[in-house]
């Protein structure tokens, strides 16, 4: 995908959206661990359909979806964080988003609730044991004694080349 | 006003409708309003003033009557002295509107405005009283006492003088401007007004460009007229002053040729066409809340004044009107011109100077010329038309797979309702996507200005033919296809038609240059060609340069002639002998690439030298739903056009396989086609890596016996199958053909077209993808992009 295309960081959104949306974060599990995006980018959540493979591309994109006559690629974030894969379940689904007017949908084990996180509660990550996971975190937010790892959707989604060919290419 | 000839239906079809989108826009205003106020009259005084004008210049004498009435009165309001909430004031123009109306539904019958006169003069009468009333018995007499004995002449006259008034009145009131609110323009009347005066001046420029070969042709000068004044009408309702008057001036300078008083010379149709276009880019610039401020208005209306009086300006005193920040080039250009007009008669005798290095405009324009009832659709709207369109198609596969599975053939009723929803969607899907296609003919008339300019700068005569200007094509192919052709046609005249005639004679040609512009529709592709009679491409010239700006590496031996004229499309490359500001910078000819590229189109070129050079341009016809194969490869479902198939060959009938170079080949009928396999395609980097070719060579017996079947074993691992029942499908793009090797051939489907998101970016060979009829994605290969695939090297950018 073309550098242009690269959408602005979540984080410059994150500040505009503040009051209008409160911090308010999706939060989803993920082998155990607990995440959250911010709302304002879901579309909506979906229980795991057909996906359609697609070739020459990343492990982790698993291909695309049919979503009401909408093609939309999906992205498998247990692979996407270099986790191993399980076998979907009753309560695996796809989580649709939007960032820059592109649709990507992200399979996560389950989908939790919606959490009000206020940013005084919001830390910055701390050294975590996987490299390729930080790159995605934007901070730990914390409530009720629970941690959860906020992510940056668009570095999520877009960072490192998805294309086999274009990475190739690159090189 | 000479109005003896016969009245066109185009035209008054035109001006009834422009009229009553008038009426339309004033009439609510006046029934909205609970008074008439300065605001008020000063809005509805230019629509009925315009109306008036135009009413008048086609001889419809009620209707000039009436509306002169009614602005007459207006003005009373207008000055600000005067606001009434009275009633009876609403009502006579209410009742003017009306009559109005009336009026223009006879005249689309009987092409006139007569039989009305008590009509008419009660309402005048109206005015006068209501007028005296409010003057308190001094009755404004002299204006209105005109009015019943209105003729065409006075009436001419009187609009003259009156505009003379009004241009003193235009200095007055841009300094109220500030107390007169605009009226609110909303941002689609903005559009509007930039559409129809865009679409105004290029019908002003064809009829000069006619104009120019023969300055007599009096439809022409009323069509320019029209249009002049048209917008004239439509800048003061915008209260584009400046536009406004600029216009004024133009359409004088009709009417006066027309009425003998000048003489209609090229030099002025030029500096008219020029006027066109600052008029036009002012207008192009035009956004809410601008004044449409026109760049070196001044000169324009000094040129006019001269050209007018038949002067030639010196070089002076033109130069000392000059504004500070007006671009010298266009002055120059201006002064250069009239002194060139000026010296045309001392030319070379041989040249042909038939309009002073003028195109010669030989073919006829747009035969499109009958009229129906038309009515713009923003092609937002088309495009949702489009897309419903597919789901349509989609629905339909869909029902169609799910009855297959519970029907059984029997119900003849049945058979007949389906057969006929099939037939109805498919009726539908062709007007859907006719509706979209308008002919490329006015594309093609466009090009007439183009090549008037370049024959103008370059100095070499040219003619221009057209052929297959009826094609249609889609709307927005239209606007992507326009900017490349223009930057063919300057290639074609600039370097190719060569610049001393006798070079041409001694080649045997004419004197004077052919450029001809065609389109065609072929097998799903519109292809657009733009053909010269010029010196051709020379093939080792191109080798050379190309070798010479690295963009080559090879002596170009293997290449056939197409592939070395393309090496012209590279950027960086020029074999211009010198820089014009025309082309020749090489950079031109890679934005036409991209052009195309984004239509997902090719350029294909011909040539040989000494001849002349043919550009094609081929492009697929957007079509969202196509005629599809579709075809599995392991677990993947793709669809392939089936235009692109020549024909689908199973594995093991097919005779000899011959191994060459790597390179699976299938052998048929007497031709050797390359084999790809999709599944090696997509699952190795490049086709001719060993392991692609391993997994391949097991499964085929290599027999090089012409008499023997090609028997074929299959061990491959990767399909389950122990009999190889694969297929191949021979595809043809531009003028190469390939085999695919794919696993099964599922079945032809009619599917919808959707684009792959971009989150994937380039793929190879795949285009886009579709939807199936149980809801599952197939990926639409790309023959174009494969074959190129095929040959080693990807697509060409």
């Amino acid at each position: 995908m073309s550098e242009k295309n690269a959408p602005v960081s979540l984080i410059e959104n994150f500040d505009e959206d503040q009051e209008l949306l409160d911090n308010k974060f999706l939060t989803f599990k993920v082998s155990n661990e607990q995440y959250g995006i911010g709302i304002e980018y879901v579309i909506e959540i979906i229980e795991v359909i057909k996906i359609t493979p697609i070739p020459d591309t990343k492990d982790y994109i698993k291909g695309v979806i049919n979503l009401r006559g909408k093609v939309i690629p999906v992205m498998n974030v247990r692979l996407r964080f270099g986790m191993e894969e399980i076998e979907y379940d009753s309560k695996t689904c796809i989580i649709v988003v939007k960032v820059d007017d592109l649709e990507i949908g992200i399979i996560v084990d389950t989908v939790c609730e919606v959490l009000d996180i206020a940013s005084e509660n919001i830390q910055d990550s701390p050294e975590i044991h996987k490299k390729e996971e930080q790159k995605y975190i934007m901070g730990m937010g914390k409530v009720d004694n629970e941690v959860n790892i906020l992510l940056d959707l668009s570095k999520l989604l877009f960072d490192e080349r998805i294309n086999i060919n274009q990475e190739k290419e690159a090189v | 006003m000479n109005v003896a000839y016969e009245l066109d239906e185009d035209l008054i079809f035109d001006f009834i409708t422009e009229c009553q989108e008038m009426l339309d826009m004033v009439e609510p205003e006046m029934l909205s309003a609970s008074s008439i106020d300065k605001n008020l009259a000063n809005k509805i005084f230019r629509p009925v003033h315009s109306m008036k004008g135009v009413a008048g210049s086609f001889g419809f004498d009620t209707m000039t009557k009436v509306a002169h009435a009614s602005e007459t009165f207006l003005s009373i309001f207008r000055t600000g002295d005067y606001q009434s909430d009275d009633k009876e004031h609403l009502d006579v123009f209410l009742q003017t509107f009306d009559f109005l109306r009336m009026l223009l539904e006879q005249i689309a019958v009987d092409k006139n405005d007569n039989g009305h006169e008590d009509e008419s003069l009660a309402i005048v009468s109206r005015y006068e009283e209501l007028a005296a009333i409010i003057n308190g018995g001094s009755v404004n007499s002299e204006k209105v006492s005109k009015s019943p004995s209105i003729d065409l002449v006075s009436s001419e006259v009187e609009e003259i003088d009156l505009f003379a008034e009004k241009e003193d009145k235009v200095e007055v009131e841009e300094e109220n401007e500030s107390f007169i609110p605009r009226i609110e323009i909303t941002e689609e009347m903005l559009n509007g007004f930039k559409v129809e005066s865009l679409e105004g001046f290029d019908a002003i420029e064809q009829s000069l460009l006619s104009l120019m070969k023969d300055s007599e042709n009096m439809e022409e000068l009323d069509n320019a007229f029209r249009h002049m004044h048209s917008f004239k009408g439509n800048c003061g309702i915008f209260s584009l002053l400046e536009l406004e008057l600029l216009s004024h001036r133009g359409e004088t300078i009709f009417v006066k040729i027309k009425e003998g008083e000048i003489v209609g010379s090229s030099v002025l149709f030029d500096l008219i066409v020029k006027i066109v276009d600052i008029m036009r880019e002012t207008v192009d610039s035009l956004e809410e809340g601008s004044d449409g401020k026109v760049r070196g208005l001044d000169l324009y209306l000094e040129l006019i004044e001269n050209a007018c009086e038949d002067k030639v300006p010196n070089t002076k005193s033109a130069g000392a009107v000059m504004g500070k920040d007006i671009d010298n080039n266009i002055i120059n250009e201006n002064i250069e011109e009239l002194k060139v007009e000026n010296n045309n008669s001392n030319r070379r005798g041989g040249e042909a100077m038939t309009a002073q290095g003028d195109a010669e405009i030989q073919q006829k324009k747009s035969s499109i010329m009958v009229k129906q009832s038309d009515i713009r659709v923003s092609t937002l709207k088309l495009d949702q038309l489009n897309n419903l369109m597919g789901e349509l198609v989609t629905a339909k596969t869909m029902l169609y797979e799910n009855i297959q599975m519970v029907y059984d053939g029997e119900n003849e009723h049945f058979d007949k309702s389906l057969h006929f929803l099939s037939k109805t969607i498919n009726d539908l899907q062709d007007v859907a996507v006719d509706i979209r296609m308008v002919p490329i003919s006015g594309l093609f008339n466009k090009m007439i200005r183009v090549i008037h300019d370049i024959s103008k700068k370059s100095g070499k005569n040219v003619n221009l033919h057209f052929s297959g200007e009826e094609t249609e094509i889609d709307k927005t192919l239209i606007e992507k296809i326009s900017d490349p052709l223009v930057h063919m046609i300057r290639n074609s005249v600039d370097h190719g038609i060569e610049s001393n005639s006798k070079e041409r004679i001694d080649a045997g040609k004419d004197e004077i240059g052919n450029v001809t512009l065609g389109a065609s529709q072929e097998a799903g592709e519109v292809w657009i060609i733009i053909k010269d009679d010029g010196r051709g491409l020379n093939r080792e010239k191109i080798i050379r340069k190309a070798q010479e700006n690295g963009l080559l590496n090879t002596d170009g031996s293997e290449m056939s002639d197409g592939d070395v004229f393309k090496l012209v499309l590279l950027p960086g490359f020029s074999t211009a002998e010198k820089v014009t500001d025309i082309s020749g910078r090489g950079v031109g000819m890679d934005v036409v690439m991209s052009n195309i590229k984004e239509m997902k189109g090719h350029l294909d070129i011909e040539s040989t030298e000494g001849v002349g050079t043919t550009f094609t341009i081929k492009i697929p016809l957007t079509l969202a739903i196509i005629d599809g194969m579709l075809l599995r490869v392991g677990n993947v479902k793709y669809t392939l056009a089936i235009n692109n198939i020549q024909e689908i060959v199973r594995l093991d009938q097919t005779n000899i396989n011959t191994i060459f170079e790597e390179q699976q080949m299938i052998q048929i009928r007497g031709e050797l086609i390359p084999v790809i396999s999709l599944e090696g395609l997509y699952h190795v980097e490049t086709f001719v890596s060993d392991d692609a070719s391993v997994d391949v060579e097991t499964d085929i017996n290599i027999d090089v016996d012409i008499d023997t079947d090609g028997t074929i074993d299959s061990n491959k691992e990767s399909s389950n199958s122990n009999i190889d029942d694969r297929v191949l499908v021979v595809i043809t793009a531009g003028t190469i053909t390939i085999a695919l090797l794919v696993d099964e051939l599922i079945g032809q489907h009619q599917t919808v077209v959707k684009p792959i998101s971009s989150f994937f970016g380039e793929m190879k060979g795949i285009s886009s993808c579709s939807i199936l009829g149980d809801g599952e994605v197939s990926l639409i290969l790309d023959a174009m992009n494969l074959v190129e695939l095929s040959q080693g090297r990807s697509s060409l950018d």
